[in-house]
């Protein structure tokens, strides 16, 4: 192959991978865009704090002293309703002869709409909390911890709650409000349905199949079953009888359970195929 | 509730035991070979709740009301006072018997106060039976059973 040839074959391979480049780049969001989240988030209180740009900002905020609020980038042009408002020009004479970065937006906002109307200013949904300086330091060393509690240095502005309950909201998973059950407190009871979720986790078949005979042993009343196995169905286990025609010991079955969520959606059976020939005549 | 009948059952060979001097069973078990016909009558049953009797052949089937298959279970509510069966199977030796009742949709044998009080005469057998529910009570379901031999 003579070099004209290799720069040829050359040329258009680099040619259809810029094609396909643009390609995607076309037909599909690129990449650049897209937002990976890991799926250790899997409670939207886990989630890091962002601000109006999708950016976390809990680095910032922790390195960022109390005094310093957060710096906008672009100044939020106020909602104003219809009716009687300003027109631009006078906006632009209500507006204060420096925009500074440190002024809060609730107040530049009511400043903006005070000489006519009342501006109704949401509060932000995304309150933030304020750490403990204790907290707040055990908050920083603990990078890879991450909380909706961001913890300024200096002076702690509280809050309408009482500083006790910031001891309880630190960082996910470090610590546990007393006054909230804990895990191992959660347990299922009869009389729950039989695919609650506790402690973060699906039941599976087998524990459904106990809670199923733990809430059959609580209704059961006059029936066939010895004591024997009502105990066993109240620890959770299947009932069993003596089959005389094999010497076994046969337990009872269930069917209908993968989907059940209620006891009177499962059905039980013993092994056993005989049929009745005039069922259907 | 005094000890049941099938916990004696277990103490015991499982398919007998005694019961207020009376031998009680739980099983069955007559000889037959293939050709054989069992007539089956039902002399009085429970309204409480259903009952059945259920037949199957050790190695082989029962023809009944048309169809080959085994275990054939004859209820109280759906099937006529008297039915014949039919023994299919060269290799069939017996037949058990035993009583069944439904108690909250469920078919169940063998358990609590069931058993059967068993009277035989030559090829018939009258069967008095008890369901598993309460104190025995061998009124539960009366059927006879007669085979004649081919």
């Amino acid at each position: 192959m003579s070099t004209a040839e290799i720069l040829i074959v050359f040329s258009a391979l680099m040619a259809l991978i810029a094609l396909v480049t643009i390609g995607i780049d076309w037909i599909g969001k690129p990449l650049k865009h897209r937002r990976f989240i890991p799926h250790i988030y899997r409670f939207d209180d886990e989630k890091l704090p962002v601000d109006e740009y999708g950016n976390t900002t809990l680095g910032h905020a922790l390195d960022e002293p109390a005094d310093v609020a957060p710096v906008p980038h672009l100044v939020p042009m106020p909602y104003i309703q219809p009716g009687t408002h300003l027109l631009p020009l006078q906006i632009l004479d209500h507006l204060p002869s420096t925009i500074s970065a440190q002024a809060p937006i609730p107040s530049l906002i009511a400043e903006l709409a005070n000489p006519t109307v009342a501006v109704p200013t949401q509060p932000n949904p995304r309150k933030i909390a304020q750490l403990a300086p204790a907290v707040a330091a055990s908050s920083i060393a603990s990078q890879s911890a991450f909380t909706d509690s961001l913890a300024p240095d200096g002076p702690v502005a509280s809050l309408d709650e009482p500083p006790g309950m910031f001891a309880h909201s630190t960082i996910a998973g470090t610590r546990s409000d007393p006054a909230m059950p804990t895990s191992s407190e959660q347990a299922w009871v009869p009389g729950m349905a039989l695919d609650m979720t506790l402690n973060d986790q699906k039941p599976s078949l087998a524990i459904k199949a106990e809670r199923f005979w733990m809430a059959t042993a609580e209704a059961t009343s006059n029936s066939h079953f010895d004591q024997d196995d009502i105990d066993r169905m109240g620890s959770g286990k299947a009932p069993r009888r003596v089959n005389p025609r094999t010497g076994r010991t046969e337990a009872m079955q269930l069917t209908g359970l993968r989907q059940a969520s209620d006891r009177d959606d499962v059905r039980m059976r013993w092994p056993d195929d005989s049929v009745d020939p005039w069922s259907s005549s | 509730m005094s000890k049941s009948l099938a916990a004696a059952f277990r103490n015991g060979n499982g398919r007998k035991a005694k019961w207020k001097g009376q031998i009680i069973h739980s099983l069955l078990q007559i000889s037959v070979k293939e050709g054989d016909t069992i007539e089956v009558a039902r002399l009085g049953a429970s309204p409480t709740r259903a009952q059945a009797l259920k037949l199957a052949v050790d190695k082989g089937n029962l023809r009944a009301n048309g169809v080959v298959i085994s275990p054939v279970a004859i209820w109280t509510h759906t099937s006529p006072e008297q039915v014949a069966l039919h023994v299919v199977g060269r290799k069939a030796r017996s037949i058990d018997i035993w009583n069944s009742w439904s108690f909250n949709g469920v078919d169940s044998s063998w358990l609590g106060n069931a058993g059967m009080i068993v009277q035989s005469v030559d090829n018939v057998h009258t069967l008095r039976c008890s369901d598993g529910l309460g104190e025995p009570n061998f009124d539960d379901l009366i059927v006879s059973v007669t085979v004649r031999h081919a």
